[in-house]
C-alpha cells in the first residue's frame, strides 16, 4: 500500500532508455473506476498512462516507455486530489483530502483520508472543478444542519 | 427525511453537480409562491470573475439536496431556461418580500420583525416559520433578541404587518433545535388536537 503524498516528487524514469522523464506531480484518478488512470509529470502538463507504469519503487516510478505520454484533455488542476475540498451529496463540506492510499500493483484506490476520517473509494461520485463529491453513508450524516 | 433551514443561508451557496463535481452557478435569490408559503426555487448568478445574473433558474423540483455549503443538482440539466420553467417560477410575484414586516398576534401583541424565513425542505419546500428580531423586552416578556416562531399553514402576507394566532406564543423558540416538532405541535393545536 502506498499513498499519494508518499510518491509526490519521485523521479519518473522510462526503462527502455533509462531517461528521467520528470518528477511525479500528482496521480490522476478515474472516478468511475476508482483506479489510477495516469501519472502526471511536468506540473500536470504531461500524463503517463497507467498501462505504461511498470513499478512504483521506493526511489523512482518506472515506466516502460515515454511514447504513451499525452497532454490532459481538461484542466489539470482538478486532477490533483491532495488538499481538494470534499463535498457530500447532501451539500455539506467534509473537509479536505489529506492523503489517498492506493495499491501500487493494481492502481486501485484503497482509502481517501480526510480530516473527518476515512472515506471508502466506492463512495466517490465525481472529481470536479469545485470539489470531490462523495455519497453519504446511509446511517451517518444528517442532511442539512 | 426533511430538514429545517433559514432561507438566507442559501444565498451565495454554490450549485454543484453530482455527476461532475463542478460549481455551475450560485444562488442569487430565493423564489416564493404568491402566498409566501412555498419555496419554488432559486434565481442564479454566474460563478467566477464575471458574476452576473444567469438567465436560467433552478426550480425546487430539480434540487437534489441543500446542505450547509452547497446546493446539489444531478447535472447541468437542472438549470432551467425561464421559457421551460412553470409560470410561477419564471414570473414569480415580486411584492412578497416579508423581511422587515412587523408580526402581531391577533390580540395585538407585537412579537417582532421578520429577519428570515424558516423553510422545511422536502419534496416540496414550505415556509414553516419566521426568525424574528424582537423589540426590547418589557417586564413579563419571556423572549428577546432573536426568536423563531412557527407559522400556521395559512398566513396572510399582504400589507406591512403579518398577523398570527395568539396560540403561537407557547411555541416560540430561541433556536432551531427541534423546530420541526414545534411547528407540528402548533399546527395540531390550531386544528383542535390537545397540545403536546
Amino acid at each position: 500500500m502506498m499513498s499519494f503524498r508518499q510518491v509526490r516528487g519521485e523521479r519518473v524514469v522510462s526503462s527502455d532508455d533509462a531517461q528521467q522523464m520528470g518528477k511525479l506531480a500528482h496521480l490522476v484518478v478515474d472516478p468511475s473506476t476508482r483506479r489510477l488512470s495516469d501519472v502526471a509529470i511536468d506540473g500536470g502538463k504531461r500524463l503517463v498512462p497507467w498501462a505504461d507504469v511498470v513499478a512504483f519503487g521506493p526511489d523512482a516510478v518506472m515506466v516502460s516507455s515515454a511514447t504513451g505520454v499525452h497532454a490532459p484533455t481538461d484542466d489539470p488542476a482538478k486532477h490533483d486530489l491532495l488538499d481538494r475540498l470534499v463535498l457530500s451529496d447532501c451539500g455539506n463540506d467534509c473537509g479536505a483530502v489529506h492523503d489517498v492510499e492506493f495499491n501500487p500493483e493494481t492502481g486501485e484506490l484503497l482509502a481517501i483520508l480526510t480530516e473527518q476520517g476515512h472515506v471508502e473509494p466506492d463512495r466517490m461520485l465525481a472529481i470536479g472543478d469545485y470539489a470531490v463529491v462523495i455519497a453519504t453513508r446511509p446511517d451517518t450524516e444528517v442532511s442539512g444542519q | 427525511m426533511s430538514t429545517i433551514a433559514a432561507a438566507t443561508t442559501f444565498i451565495a451557496l454554490p450549485v454543484v453537480t453530482l455527476d461532475g463535481g463542478d460549481d455551475v452557478a450560485e444562488v442569487k435569490d430565493v423564489l416564493y409562491d404568491a402566498d409566501g408559503a412555498r419555496l419554488l426555487g432559486f434565481t442564479l448568478n454566474k460563478r467566477g470573475w464575471f458574476r452576473g445574473p444567469m438567465k436560467q433558474v433552478l426550480p425546487w423540483s430539480e434540487v437534489a439536496a441543500v446542505g450547509r455549503d452547497a446546493v446539489m443538482v444531478r447535472d447541468t440539466n437542472a438549470l432551467t431556461e425561464r421559457d421551460d420553467a412553470s409560470t410561477e417560477v419564471a414570473e414569480p410575484p415580486t411584492n412578497r418580500n416579508v423581511i422587515g414586516n412587523v408580526v402581531l398576534t391577533d390580540e395585538g401583541v407585537e412579537l417582532g420583525t421578520v429577519a428570515d424565513l424558516i423553510v422545511e425542505l422536502d419534496e416540496v419546500a414550505t415556509v414553516v416559520g419566521y426568525q424574528l428580531d424582537t423589540p426590547a423586552a418589557p417586564p413579563g416578556r419571556h423572549h428577546h433578541g432573536v426568536v423563531f416562531i412557527p407559522l400556521p399553514e395559512q398566513i396572510s402576507v399582504s400589507g406591512d404587518a403579518l398577523v398570527v394566532p395568539k396560540e403561537v406564543e407557547p411555541f416560540i423558540r430561541d433556536d432551531l433545535t427541534g423546530f420541526g416538532g414545534a411547528v407540528e405541535s402548533f399546527r395540531s393545536q390550531l386544528k383542535g388536537a390537545p397540545p403536546t
